[in-house]
Formats: structure tokens, sequence, C-alpha cells
């Protein structure tokens, strides 16, 4: 009989336990399969989120050409033309090519246009390929010459119809004009999207230059009607969008030297390439280079328990196998024959694991990738990979040949012998290995936990404590056994005797400590890191809902969002930057009584949001508006060059301008003046003006006591009695003397012969801005109070109410302060809507309406981008350092379910024997009742031990390692602290966490198999031994 | 492959922890070829140990055995394997240690075979013979039946059919009866009558005197030494080569161990043992064997009966 077919046979009659053994081979195949394919998974995941979340007009190839025909002939060819240039090129740079999606050509020029009533625009003519199919078009789609289409907006802002003539002349090279015809009118779909690069057609509102305003880009139906002369400069630009998902990281290397390659190639031509893909994947490099070097250390604790635990497992089953072995040496089998026989089933089943395993293997990172990674990226069935499942392979068999060997080796009657064999001094090496490798990663975590040994640590930790968990059953069981034999305690008795004799227990105890371990290691460091994501994206965020929106100033924006948001759920903020000492500081004004309903602030209540709101408002005076008729009451003496006195208007977004109230004549008179432009109060008095009277050109020199001023009949709340709120501007008459003087009425001495009038500001806001201030202040001489530019470029006194370790969403070095008081401090000197560095945002609670972006945008606020907590908890999510500790979470689930099944199968390998000795024990007279709490007993020691140790060495090697390695983000480790970070970290997160449920899970299978324990008793009858039957 | 066995001074020592067990202590015995013999002998005595000696599965410690051409103290491994391939076939006690029970009888005997052939074993018989031989192939089905569907019986039977398998020329069974009901036992003491009649030897360790009673021929196993042999229901003591001779416990319960006898050579080639403490009334001339009648009719059986353990206390007291 052929030995397959005995083989085979064998496989079936010990089908549970051949069924372990495969499942086994194949989770340790799968294990050592996770590796490669995870962390190339994962490195992938990384790289095409980093393309996707990078703006899409950064990411796109985009070739231009700028000039006029003399400085830029490329720019005044066909776009056709050049898109034959440029794919001529890239037919050189496939995997380059490989990765654009088609190109869309354009050709733009600045004008000034000129509606039928003769108003004058500024807008960008543009002709852009497939731009009807991106717009909604009222009338016809410009498809011919002479043909444009032209914004509803800027249609409505410019008075211009259907079938209208516009007349377009360029702003530079040249001054002829040509007329079009307004075919339609449009509304961009998407204007965000990237089909319109970075060409900025839909700036409407924003500054024209040369005062005029600028409209929406203005469509033309053919190109040569944008190129308006030889002279006239145009941008051309063929922009290949980038699919991020095509991108795959084999790919990377030779998209860069391609990309070299082609700018080279199109220098020649007079084309320039622009892209950030370059950087962007130098950014993605940072996790890949993580992900590369941690995911094949966190693997390795798994792929070694699951092969420990084979090893085990073929051991018991080889020595259970021991009358067959014995057998086939009694028919005379030579050694050959005799391993072939014994070894045989397990080799074939771990072969046959092998294939299953590589599947699982693949399969689990292709449903990681589905469910976790970046949309696009599967599993990649490459060599490395198939590598990994054959060196599993062999390690399998190895482990197997090792664990079979010693029963191989044994004579028959050595073999028919039913006492268990002793540990050899090879276990103490092994166990010695361990601790060894256990000493270096702890050494090598003290230096530096971010260290790749170093991340072995706590899978050494939990290896080197599951062995001294067995060391310690064994010892701790025959300290128990002596002294139950002297209290004469039968249960106690029989449970450690047990425990002590069986060498299987302690093998046991080992496993599961170890596993206990890792998986508590894992399960802190996933909470403790999903704390920590979702801390850094509350922080990163600000509010529930961010709103990333184009608005022409702020005012526009708070007025706006009003009208959108009527319930107060959401928020203006106005952001901008300074530099200071090489360092950026972060500058956020915020809608104080707004927020605390939105803002998310760590280390903030609602209550104490809602103090300190109250305080950045503390001292906010009354803005002096002004509408209408603006009238003053001042008493005046007058020097001999005639004299007119004025007042300082702000209107939203505008720069100050003076409103002349009249010439200034002895004594105490009205002066008034209409303010234009300033209906329903949306204007502010700012300042005072003394200037000569039209005409004049002698020195100015004048005394005025003003007594009121007046805006439409009222009286305006000013303080002449605060000296700081008025404040002489130096800057326009350096060589004036001012002298103002606060009281009940506001005296001003003005001697000047410089050409400028005398300008004095007021402020109606305190001297100093209440800010909360976060890291170090912008000051070297005072960190409570200091100047520092604001939102205008004039300097801004700050004055710190408190200070915060960080920001919403301005990290760890800013200044928050009140939105409205820092507009009016910097519009007393500047218009805002000049103000580039300044970015909008709208802050949304989470009951803030659902379609705010879309009535923002009825408002004329364009919604730019949306950032939520959910998506930067999901961006952070498949960032390395959270790729990496999933995958470890995952080995430490893995590694408890592998634990569970040796628990399982060290019960029901021995189950008939042990049924044996409690029958025979029944026999002997010990009551079911005793055997039944001994081996309850026996249960408790063997799964409370492991469990107890495990918890503990997990929990401790978690607060060692976690404040040293990257949470988060690849270079920012956790905090210096020790076990106070992690245990701090812990308390919060005690809800449905990793480590709850993993400690949950651990009682669970600690109380069944408690309970259950009695459960042999019942089946351990006398009638069991009776006749041999076992 | 002639099936004879041949031990001259055979000793087994079991080394335990702390101190050392003479389990053989000189056994000399021969087995021609085609014999059937009964090892008998109280629990300890030497007998399996005798027969692991022989089965090549424990090494002498001192002293020669030989089975067919094979010299066991000098065997290599491999040639003891060889050995049980081709030459001996064995059945350990209990009939299940024998068997693989995922395979069917037919495939258990094949199982045996596969070892003989791949030491270049090729005229094997058809496992149909091997069952026939035992008789179990008359029996339908039992072909193609796993052990646990045997009655013991039959899987004793098919035990010896995989000892078989090889045609060996020496079987060597250890109490291939115990657990047997007395029609079972009968069955496979008649199979046993059949593998001699095959020409196969025979050698069985029992304790049942019936199972001895069927072999031709009784070699009692006393202390690690053959104490006595007998043949168509008689036993005798035999002299040792060192001149020792084992009595048997009849006789040692007229002469205790520590009694000085002397012995009378008489002239018919008897030998007659006096106590020493006993006035030597009866002279050796004057003895006649008549007298010793009573004496071995209350004292003597044909074969002892070791299937219980003697009272060694009474014995001693």
């Amino acid at each position: 009989m052929a030995g397959w077919s005995v083989m085979l046979r064998g496989i079936r009659h010990r089908s549970g336990r051949s069924l372990v053994v495969l499942s086994l081979a194949g989770f340790a195949t799968a294990a050592a399969v996770l590796a490669p394919a995870y962390g190339r998974a994962a490195q992938q995941s990384v790289l095409t989120d980093a393309l996707s979340a990078a703006p899409a007009t950064a990411a796109a190839v985009t070739v231009t050409a700028e000039g006029s025909a003399d400085t830029a002939e490329a720019a005044h060819q066909p776009v056709g033309d050049t898109q034959s240039v440029v794919a001529g090129a890239l037919a050189r740079a496939p995997r380059l090519a490989a990765v654009l999606d088609r190109p869309v050509g354009s050709v733009s020029t600045d004008t000034s246009l000129q509606n039928t009533r003769g108003g004058r625009f500024a807008a960008r003519l543009a002709w852009h390929q497939g731009a009807c199919e991106h717009l909604r078009v009222t009338g016809d789609c410009a498809i011919d010459a002479e043909q444009v289409l032209v914004s509803e907006r800027a249609a409505a802002e410019a008075g211009i119809e259907v079938g209208d003539k516009i007349t377009v002349r360029p702003v530079q090279g040249g001054n002829a004009g040509r007329a079009y015809e307004v075919v339609g009118l449009y509304t961009p779909l998407a204007p965000q999207e990237a089909h319109w690069g970075n060409n900025g057609y839909f700036a409407q509102g924003q500054s024209g230059g040369e005062g005029a305003p600028r409209l929406d880009a203005v469509f033309a139906g053919a190109e040569d009607d944008v190129r308006l002369g030889d002279a006239v400069p145009v941008t051309l630009s063929i922009a290949y969008p980038l699919r991020p998902e095509q991108v795959r990281l084999d790919d990377v290397s030779a998209l860069r030297s391609e990309l070299g390659g082609l700018g080279l190639a199109l220098n020649a031509a007079e084309l320039q390439v622009e892209t950030a893909l370059p950087s962007i994947v130098e950014d993605a490099a940072k996790d890949q280079d993580a992900l590369a070097r941690t995911v094949p250390i966190i693997a390795v604790p798994l792929v070694l328990l699951a092969f420990v635990v084979l090893l085990m497992l073929v051991a018991a089953l080889t020595e259970e196998r021991g009358p067959e072995l014995a057998l086939a040496r009694l028919r005379g089998y030579g050694s050959g024959g005799t391993i072939r026989f014994g070894l045989g089933e397990t080799l074939l089943l771990i072969v046959l694991g092998a294939p299953l395993g590589l599947a699982a293997g693949l399969g689990a990172v292709e449903l990681a990738a589905r469910t976790v990674l970046a949309d696009g990226v599967h599993v990649e069935p490459r060599w490395p990979v198939f590598a990994a499942a054959v060196g599993g392979l062999l390690l399998a068999c190895a482990a197997a040949w090792l664990a079979a060997r010693a029963t191989l080796g044994r004579s028959v009657l050595g073999l028919l012998r039913r006492v268990p064999q002793r540990g050899t001094w090879r276990a103490g090496v092994l166990e010695g290995v361990a601790a060894a490798l256990a000493v270096a990663s702890l050494a090598a975590a003290l230096r530096d936990r971010s260290a790749p040994l170093a991340l072995l640590a706590p899978a050494a930790l939990a290896i080197v404590a599951g062995v001294l968990a067995g060391r310690l059953l064994s010892l701790w069981s025959r300290a128990r056994l002596g002294l139950a034999r002297r209290r004469g305690k039968l249960p106690a008795m029989l449970s450690a005797a047990q425990l002590s004799r069986r060498p299987g227990a302690a093998r046991t105890v080992a496993v599961l400590t170890a596993a206990v371990a890792l998986l508590a290691f894992s399960a802190t460091a996933w909470d403790v890191a999903a704390d920590a994501r979702a801390q850094r994206a509350d922080d990163a965020v600000g509010a529930p809902t961010v709103y990333a929106v184009s608005a022409a100033h702020p005012q526009a924006l708070v007025d706006a969002l009003a009208a959108a948001d009527p319930s107060n759920h959401s928020m203006a903020v106005v952001r901008a930057d300074e530099l200071y000492n090489s360092q950026r500081v972060e500058l956020i004004g915020v809608q104080s009584q707004r927020l605390p309903a939105v803002a998310i602030w760590r280390g903030y209540d609602q209550a104490g949001l809602t103090e300190l709101a109250g305080r950045l408002r503390q001292d906010a005076g009354r803005p002096a508006e002004v509408s209408g008729t603006l009238t003053a009451r001042v008493t005046a003496t007058v020097g001999e060059t005639a004299v007119r006195v004025g007042a300082l208007v702000s209107a939203p977004g505008e720069p100050p301008s003076i409103v002349w109230l009249g010439k200034l004549r002895k004594g105490t008179r009205d002066y008034s003046a209409a303010v234009p432009g300033c209906a329903d109060n949306t204007c502010r008095l700012v300042g005072l003006a003394v200037g000569r009277d039209t005409g004049e050109s002698g020195p100015v020199q004048a005394t005025l006591a003003i007594e009121e001023l007046r805006s439409a009949g009222q009286p305006l709340a000013l303080r002449f009695d605060t000296a700081a709120a008025w404040k002489f501007l130096v800057d326009r008459t350096p060589n004036a003397t001012v002298k103002v003087t606060s009281g009940a009425h506001l005296g001003v001495s003005v001697t000047s012969a410089d050409q400028g009038d005398v300008l004095i500001s007021y402020l109606d806001t305190p001297q100093e801005l209440p800010a909360v201030l976060a890291g170090a202040a912008p000051s070297s001489d005072d960190p409570e109070h200091f100047d520092l530019p604001g939102f205008a470029e004039a300097p801004q006194s700050f004055g710190v109410l408190e200070k915060a370790a960080l920001l919403p969403r301005a990290g760890e070095h800013g200044l928050l302060f009140d939105l409205d008081l820092a507009v009016r401090a910097a519009s007393v000197t500047q218009g805002l809507s000049d103000a580039t560095d300044l970015r909008y945002e709208v802050w949304a609670a989470a009951d803030a309406p659902a379609d705010l972006a879309t009535k923002l945008a009825g408002q004329g606020v364009r919604v730019l981008r949306t950032e939520t907590v959910p998506d930067e908890l999901d961006r952070l999510g498949r960032r390395a350092p959270a790729l990496g500790l999933r995958l470890y979470l995952l080995a430490g689930i893995a590694a408890a379910l592998l634990a569970l099944g040796v628990l399982a199968l060290s019960t029901r390998l021995g189950a008939g024997e042990r049924r044996a000795e409690l029958a025979a024990l029944r026999v002997t007279g010990v009551r079911p009742g005793v055997l039944r709490r001994g081996l309850r007993r026996e249960r408790l020691a063997l799964l409370g031990l492991p469990i107890l140790v495990g918890l503990l060495v997990g929990v401790g090697a978690a607060a060692l390692m976690l404040p040293g390695i990257p949470l988060v983000t690849v270079g920012t480790a956790g905090a210096p602290g020790l076990a106070g970070d992690v245990l701090g970290a812990l308390v919060p997160s005690l809800a449905l966490d990793a480590l709850p449920l993993a400690v949950a899970g651990a009682a669970l299978v600690l109380l069944l198999a408690v309970l259950r324990g009695g459960r042999l008793v019942k089946r351990a009858t006398p009638e069991l031994i009776r006749g041999g039957n076992r | 492959m002639n099936g004879s066995v041949t031990c001259r001074g055979l000793v087994y020592i079991y080394r335990l922890e702390g101190y050392d067990v003479v389990a053989l202590g000189g056994v000399d015995l021969d087995i021609a070829p085609g014999e059937s013999v009964a090892l008998l002998g109280p629990s300890g005595s030497g007998k399996s140990t005798l027969l692991s000696l022989l089965a090549g599965l424990i090494r002498p410690a001192a002293g020669r055995a030989t089975v067919g051409d094979t010299d066991l103290a000098k065997a290599t491994e491999a040639e003891l394997a060889r050995m049980r391939a081709t030459e001996v076939g064995v059945v350990l006690q209990g009939a299940e240690r024998n068997l693989l029970p995922y395979l069917t009888s037919e495939q258990n005997v094949r199982f045996a075979q596969r070892a003989a052939r791949s030491h270049g074993v090729t005229d094997l018989p058809a496992p149909r013979d091997v069952l026939a031989l035992v008789g179990l192939l008359g029996v339908r089905g039992r072909l193609r039946q796993r052990p646990h569907e045997l009655t013991p019986g039959e899987r004793q039977r098919l035990a010896l059919a995989v000892a078989l398998a090889h045609k060996p020329g020496l079987l060597l069974a250890d109490e291939p009866t115990s657990q047997l009901d007395s029609v079972a036992r009968d069955e496979v003491i008649a199979s046993l009558e059949s593998v001699r009649r095959a020409g196969t030897t025979v050698v069985v360790v029992t304790h049942d005197p019936e199972v001895g009673a069927g072999m031709g021929r009784q070699v009692t196993i006393r202390d690690g030494r053959v104490g006595g042999e007998g043949s168509l229901g008689e036993e005798f003591a035999v002299v040792g080569r060192d001149g020792s001779v084992h009595l048997p416990p009849e006789v040692l319960a007229v002469l205790p161990p520590g009694t000085r006898v002397r012995a009378h050579p008489r002239p018919d080639g008897t030998v007659l043992l006096t106590p020493a403490h006993a006035v030597a009334a009866v002279t050796p001339d004057e003895y006649e064997p008549a007298d010793d009648a009573t004496v071995f009719a209350r004292h003597a059986a044909a074969v002892p009966d070791y299937s219980r353990e003697p009272d060694y206390s009474r014995e001693v007291a």
C-alpha cells in the first residue's frame, strides 16, 4: 500500500487535529506574507493619499509658455501644435504618460473690458479647452470666432446681456480693442475643479488693479481671439491632470527621471514644465520609509509566535502518534521510512497550508486595502510576497522537523512509554536567546525608542514574560502542592499536582502570556494612538466642520455668514501669519461670541470658552458707525490759511477715506457732509483730518475743540476722554506739530507746513488687542504686551489674556483674538480688501445648517475646501504610524486567537487521558465536587496567571515605548513622559476601545474556562476505565 | 530465514535512577526452527524482556543471542530493522497496539509488507492468504473492516496476521490472549498452531496455562533465568550451564530458600535431594521412587499456572 494512501487516511482519521495543523501552517504562512504584502499596500496607500490630497493643480504636470511673440514664441503657437510637441516628448517618457490624464489646453491674457455703456472692468480673456462642458451656460456656448461667454455675476456687475457687444483691450502690449459678441452667460459648475487649473478665472470682486473692478474670466470661442497681437503677452498652458490611483510605487523613480527628461526636452521648445509631483512624492517617502522599517518588525513577533505554536502543536501531535511510530519501527521501517511515516502527514498539511495561507494573507491585505487604505490600492502579489511564503513554508517545515525530531529518534519501547519526556537543555538555550533579545531591544529602546530594534522590545518582553510565567507557574504549583498536602486540601492538591507535573502546562502558560502581553501592548498602543489622532484631528480642524472660503474682506464674510446662518452655529474666522524670529506665528481672528458654540479647543470646555470669549471682547467700545450725514460741532480758531476739517471714514474692506465736513471758521459751529456709500451704518469713523482748503498752499494752523460728532442726527459715542484712542498719524505729515488733548471735548492743535493733510486716527477698540497666546511670545522684551503686524501692515498692540498650550487649527504657536476688534483696528490704516495674505474660513458647529456651503455660495462666498474632523481622522488613520499600529493590533488579535487555539488544543489533546485519571480518582473515592473544584482551580491558575502577567507586561511595555514612538505622524513622537502619559491617555478612553475590549475578552475567556472546567468530571465515570476503554 | 533462536548467558539490566534491575540473569535457550514455544513465568520474571531482546527492540547487556543468522548483540539498528522486516514478526501485548486504527485489515497487512518490500523482499504472500492463515478470511467483509469494527478475537488474529505479513521465520507474540474470552482465546491458539504448521517458529509469552499447553514446548522463566521446561504435559527443571537448577514452587514449599540440601546421585540416574537438618533415615540406595508418588500427586502440575500470581509471602513464611 502506497505511503500516500496511509498518509491521507491518517489525516482523515485525525481530521480535527489535521485541520488545526493545516490552519496553523496557513496562519504561519499568512503571517509571513503579511509583512511584504501589507507593507507594500500601505506604502502605496500613503503615496496615493499624498497624491490625492495634494491640490490637483499642483499634482498635475503643466506645460506653460508666457510672454509676447518676441519673448515667448511658443505661447503664440496654436495649442494643438504645442500639444503635439509635448506628446512627442511624452512618448519618450512612457511611465509619466501612463499616469497623466488627457491634457487641457488654454490661452489667456489680461484685458480691460468695456461694456456697451462705457464701463471699464478688469477681466481675463481666455480660451479653455472643453470649457462649456464644465459651465452652466444660459444662451449659447461660444464656439466661433468673436464669440464670448461672460459669467452671470460679471454680467450683473457690468450690466452685460446676451447679444451685447463688448470691447476688450490688452492691459499690456497695445491698446487696440477688439469687439466680441456675448453669446451666453455662464456659471461654473465646480469652480475649484482641476479642469480649470490655477488660472484664476473666477476672481470676481478681487482688486482688478488701477481701481477697475475685476470680473470673472471672459471665455472666447476661438483661441486666436485671445491673441490680441504679437506684442501682447499671453499665457499658454497645457495641463496634464495626474491620475493618482495610477501612480504605482515602482513608477516613482522612473517618474522623477522622466520628469527631468521632459523638462529638458520642452525647455528646448521654450516651454516650461511645472509640477509639484516630485515634492509630493518626497513628502510621502517619509511615511513610506517609516512603513518599510516598521512593518517587518511588527510582523516578526506574529510570525515567531505562529511558528512557536506550530512547533508546540507538532511536538504534541508527534508525541501522541508515538504508538504508531513504534509500530512502524516494529514492522522494520528504517529511519527514513519512520520519519516519512511520522512527519509525512504534518509536512503534507504544512505544504497544503502554505497556498491557503498565501491566499489568506493576500485576502486579508486586500480586505484592509478596501476598507482602510486609500481608494484604488490593492494587494500586489509580487515576488517578495511569494518569497516570504516560500520562506514561511521552509520555516514551518523546519519547525515541524525540530518539533518531531526528539520523538522520531526514540526507540520502540520509548515510543510506547506513556511517561512524558523531560525538558532538555535546548529549551533553556531558546529561553536564553529570547531573554538576550529582550535585553538588547530594551537597551535600544531606552536609547532611541523609534529605532527599529526598539520595536522588537514589546514582543521580546512578551516572550520573556511568557517564559517567566511558565517557570513561575511550576514553582508556584510545587509550593502550593506542599502546602495543600500539609493542610490536607484535596482540590488545591489536585490542581497543584497537575500544574506542577505537566510540562505542557508551562508551555501553554508561556504562549498565553506572550499572546496576552502582545495583545495588551498593541491594544494600548492603538487606543493611545487613536486618542492622539482624535486630539490631533480636533486641534487641526478646530471645529466639527471648517470651510475654507474666498471672501472680499472680513466684513463681507461676516455679513454673508450672518445671512447664511442666522442660527449662529457657525463662525467667521480670518487667519494670517507673521514671521517672528524666523518662526511662523499664526494669527486667528474669531467671532468671540460664537466661539463657545463652535470651536473645539483642547483644554477648554464650554464654560471656559464662554468666559474666555467674554474676556476677548471685554473692553470693546462701541464702533463709531456712520451713515447718511456726518456732523461735527467744533469750536475753532484758524490761522491765515483757510483750513477745513474732515472725518476719516472706513467703509468695509476699503481703505479709510476723508470726508471733508467744511471750512473751519472761528467760533463754535456745526460742520456737515454726506458720507457716500455708507448706508445702514456700514462705515465707521476712524479719525479726523485737518487740511488746507481747496486752492490754499500756506501753512496750516488751527486749534479745534471738537464737542460732538453726529451721524444721521444721532451723537456718536466717541471716547474724547481717552487720550490713547486718538493718535496723530505722523507718517503723512512728519514735520507737523499736532497736539491732541482728551477731555469732555477733544482738543486738537495743528501747525503744519507739510503738503499732506494732518490725520488723527481714532481707535474704537482697546489700545491692546486682548489675545490668547500659544507658544513663545513674539517679543524679546515683554511676553505679555507686544506689537506685531495684525491683519494690517501697521503694528498692532497685543495684550496676552492668557496662555494656552495650543490654539484650535493654529497649532502651538499663535495668537487668537476677536475678529471684530482686529478688523476695526486694522481698518484704521488699511483697506482689508487689498490684504492678500488673509485667509478666510467658516467654522461650523455640528448643528450648523447642513447646506451652509450652498447658502454661503448664495451670499457670494465661495467654498474652496471643506474639512471635517472625521475626514481628518480618516486621513491621519492612513498615515504611516496608524498603518503600522493597525498591523500591530492585528498581530495582537491574531496572537490572542492563536493562544485561544493553543488553549483549546492543549485541553483537547490530553482530554482522554485526563478523563481516565479523573475516573480513576473517582474510583478511589474522590467526590466529583472535589474534582470539579480542583479542575476549576487549575483552570484559574492556567489562565489567570497569563492574563494577569500578560496585561501587566503589555501595558508596561506600552508605557515604556509609546512616549517615544510616532503615534500620529512620522517624525513627531509622543510626549517624553513615561507611564503617566500612557495611563493618562487611557483613562478617558475606557469606553469601547481596544484595551478595555481585550481585558473584557480575557476575563470572559477566563470565566468560561473556569465554569466549563467542571464538565470534564461529568464524563469521567468509573465505567470509562473498566475494560481499558480509553 | 530459518526461525531458530539461540541464547547463551543472556543478560539484560534495566538502568533506573539510582539503581539497576537485572531483568535477565543469564538465559540459555535454544529454539529449533518450526518449534512452538510458550514462555511462562510470573510477572516480572523477564519473559517480556526476553521477547523484546529477541525482537531486537533492546540490546543484551551480556551474553549472546542469535535469531536466524542475526547476532542481536552485534547487529546495527538497520540490521535489526531488516531482521524485523524480513525474519521476525512481533505481536505486542494488546491487539490495538499492533494495528493502525485508520487502516482496514488488508491495509494493515500491506502496511507491514511495505517495510519488507523496502528491504528487498519480493515473494510476499497476498494479504488474503495471510488473513486466511489466521482464519480471518472466512468471515465476510473482514478484509475491508477497520480494527474497531472487529471483535476482540478477530482483532487479535488480525494483529497476528500483520506480524506474519512478511512471512517471517519467527513469530514473537506477547500475551496474545490476554483480555480475550475462552472462545476467542481458543481461536487464537488455533491460529498460532496454523502458523506453526506453516513452518514458522512461534514464541509466545503468556500467563495462560491453556495457551502454554497449546504450544509444543513450555519454557518457564523465573528471576531472569530459564527455570524449567516442559512438553506434552510434563515440566522439567533445567540444569544451567553453571550447574544451577531452579526448583519449581512445589519443591520450594518443601525446601524453602536457604535450605541446605545434599544431592545424592542414584544408580537409576535420578538424584535425591536431602535437607541437611533431616537425619538421613533413608540412604540413597534405599530410595524408592514410588515413595514420592503422594508428594507429586499433591504438589506437581503438568504446567504451572502463572495466570494467578504466586503467594510468595506465604511461601517465605
